[in-house]
């Protein structure tokens, strides 16, 4: 469907450099990267706002990467939704529709079903500056769908929403998206966001595509030390594994852990969510204990966030009905134990992307 | 059977009294002194032009004296066929530089506004090496005193060759009513100019984008959704602009001279009575351009609001 190929641009000072990026029909694309990593830039470029300075773009086996915006047949809704203010909400809907011709009746006729998805026939006599920031974010939704585009990007659309209306319009995205079936860009900086609409998320760090894969597989799997600070995993460290038989051991602050296949200079991270609060029982061979005082012990949600000094520390994200960790409480002493599986070895941050 | 006045509601406390913002106040007086001292400059003028002998005289002379045809002049004593043909003299080099003013401010401020908006747009949106030599430049005709700017005008007309040359081709600026429109052009663009700055600053650049992903040309973007957009800006700009033209007469006497049924505008006749000690006949001037100001004022605000839509109409955007 699209397929970027080596493409580079270049925006003042900043460089967007060899990305490649193939996105199947149908699926639902998360952008991830931090503000300044060139997620915009690259959007931008796709949308031909922006010129190529080398590589490629194909929409639909088409190569486009020549073409002005207005041949590209992609639908854009930018951050703040850029609705024109001077129009009512019903001629910004068809504006598309208007630019290329199409007859008003028609126009009437085509924007039909994409306000009754949306639930937005209420706001069409309506002027944009009177509408909520979720009610605008459909409207320029709609505004980017009435053209039938053959791919929808969406530059942080939630942005501007608060928490709960932004997990709220997340899930409408995506089952618009289903509904619809087309191909999504969506352009954020939160994995929490990412995980709730996307089929595949690719992390961009400092103008390169720092990693591709479905969630589970970047937040389990992150490809280097920027894409798990990126994710807010914590428990990132650096040090020396040497293989064994089971794996490695990996040593690090005067601590010998049990780790997975690794050897030389490495950096790793423990999975906060793999490590537990250990009881009296004997440990399994390859298991890590590691005792401390517990710094930090925050309830959120349906998860009890702890924070472990010792001689390594480490950040947990424990059930909170996981045995005794109601009992938690901060100045504690504690062990914590985690399996040499919980350990991912990092990549160095300037390999190629990984899947 | 419950009586109403046996539910005893307590007293509602009334809410403490906000204190009055002190910064809003002193604004709100600030602006009533300029104001009161704007409105006091109308009604003087006003006052002192219906108020006394010499203000009735002149409007009575003006605007209400019937003035006999030059034939039935002939039969009349000496001294009054000289006083009718003053008269006939100065109602007619007045109604010449009332509508010399008119259309040429009215053509000044469209001229302006043609190269105002792409100038105020580039220096807005340039991002080229140069951009802010230009702004700085663009800003000359604001900060140079407007009869120091008559005076190079004529200096670059005269010196470089430029007035022969294009009179060679029968284009003639210097000491004609074309010098006036290019006089009000060059000064009042920069105001425009300015303002109009300002408003493409406000305007966030991705809604043209959004409009070239959706269909259109760049250009058909910035007609259909960014100048759309600075509607009020459009009109206060031009408002400025034509006020700014109807305004100016130093730099016109300078330029194009002050001749009657010729050059003269609104202003320079006020300046060229007021140097004459006529007060009177250079204050009904100031109010006639009021009364213009504020009807023209009220029509741009009609007009102008859809102006930019019918445009984007026109070229079936």
């Amino acid at each position: 469907m699209l397929e970027i190929e080596k493409l580079e641009t270049q925006a003042g000072e900043f460089r967007l450099g060899g990305i490649d990026l193939t996105i199947e029909q149908g699926t639902y694309v998360v952008l991830l990267g931090p503000t300044g990593s060139g997620k915009s830039v690259l959007i931008e470029t796709v949308c031909g706002l922006r010129d190529a300075t080398a590589g490629r773009i194909r929409l639909g086996g088409l190569d486009v990467t020549g073409l002005p915006p207005r041949d590209r047949h992609l639908g854009y809704v930018p951050q703040d939704y850029a609705l024109f203010h001077t129009k009512r909400v019903w001629a910004n809907i068809m504006f598309g529709l208007r630019a290329r011709h199409v007859s008003r009746p028609e126009a009437w006729a085509r924007i039909g079903p994409i306000v009754e998805m949306l639930q937005i026939d209420r706001l069409l006599q309506r002027w944009p500056a009177t509408l909520s920031g979720g009610e605008q974010q459909r409207v320029a939704l709609a505004r980017a769908l009435a053209t039938d585009p053959q791919l929808l990007l969406l530059d942080e659309p939630v942005s501007a929403l608060d928490e709960p209306t932004r997990d709220r319009v997340c899930r409408e995205l995506v089952a618009m998206q289903r509904r619809v079936g087309i191909s999504v860009v969506h352009v954020c900086h939160s994995i929490e966001e990412a995980s709730l609409v996307a089929d595949r998320i690719g992390v961009i760090h400092d103008g390169r595509l720092a990693q591709t894969g479905t969630p589970d597989d970047v937040i389990s799997r992150p490809a280097n030390r920027d894409v798990a600070n990126l994710l807010r995993l914590g428990n990132v460290f650096s040090g020396r594994a040497t293989p064994n038989t089971d794996g490695s051991r990996i040593e690090v602050n005067g601590l010998v852990l049990h780790g997975p296949p690794a050897e030389g200079r490495v950096e790793f991270i423990v999975r906060p969510w793999e490590v537990d609060i250990a009881d009296d029982t004997p440990q399994a061979a390859g298991h890590n204990t590691i005792g401390g005082t517990l710094s930090e012990v925050i309830t959120a949600g349906a998860s009890v966030r702890v924070r472990l000094e010792g001689s390594l520390t480490l950040q947990l994200a424990l059930p909170r009905r996981a045995p005794g960790v109601a009992e938690l409480r901060t100045g504690q002493t504690a062990r914590v134990s985690f399996d040499r599986s919980a350990i991912h070895i990092l990549g160095d941050a300037d390999s190629a992307p990984s899947e | 059977m419950t009586d109403s006045t046996d539910i005893i509601s307590p007293e509602p406390t009334p809410p403490p009294r906000r204190r009055r913002s002190f910064l809003k106040g002193a604004f709100a007086g600030i602006l009533a002194i300029y104001v009161l001292l704007i409105g006091g400059i109308l009604v003087a003028d006003f006052l002192y032009v219906a108020g006394t002998e010499a203000g009735h005289r002149e409007i009575k002379e003006l605007f209400f004296t019937h003035i006999p045809t030059r034939a039935e002049r002939v039969e009349l004593p000496k001294d009054q066929q000289l006083y009718f043909g003053a008269l006939e003299r100065r109602r007619g080099a007045l109604i010449h530089s009332v509508w010399l003013s008119v259309w040429t401010s009215a053509l000044a401020a469209v001229i302006s506004l043609v190269i105002a908006v792409p100038t105020g747009y580039v220096l807005s949106r340039g991002r080229f090496w140069g951009v802010r030599l230009l702004d700085a430049m663009v800003d000359i005709p604001i900060v140079l005193p407007p009869l120091l700017f008559g005076i190079s005008l004529l200096v670059l007309f005269t010196q470089s060759g430029l007035n022969k040359t294009l009179a060679s081709i029968g284009i003639r600026f210097m000491h004609e009513p074309a010098g006036i429109v290019l006089v009000q052009v060059l000064i009042a663009t920069a105001y425009g100019a300015r303002m109009l700055r300002g408003t493409f600053d406000s305007i966030d650049p991705r809604q043209a984008a959004v409009a070239q992903t959706l269909g259109c040309t760049p250009t058909r973007a910035f007609f259909t959704v960014t100048l759309s957009s600075a509607r009020n800006g459009l009109i206060a700009a031009i408002v400025m602009m034509w006020a700014r033209s109807l305004a100016l007469y130093g730099p016109i006497i300078a330029f194009c001279g002050s001749t009657a049924m010729h050059t003269e505008v609104m202003p320079t006749r006020m300046y060229l009575e007021m140097s004459v000690a006529r007060l009177e006949a250079a204050l009904l001037i100031a109010l006639m351009m009021i009364a213009m100001a504020v009807f023209v004022l009220f029509v741009l605000k009609l007009v102008m609001g859809r102006a930019t839509d019918q445009v984007g109409r026109m070229l079936r955007l």
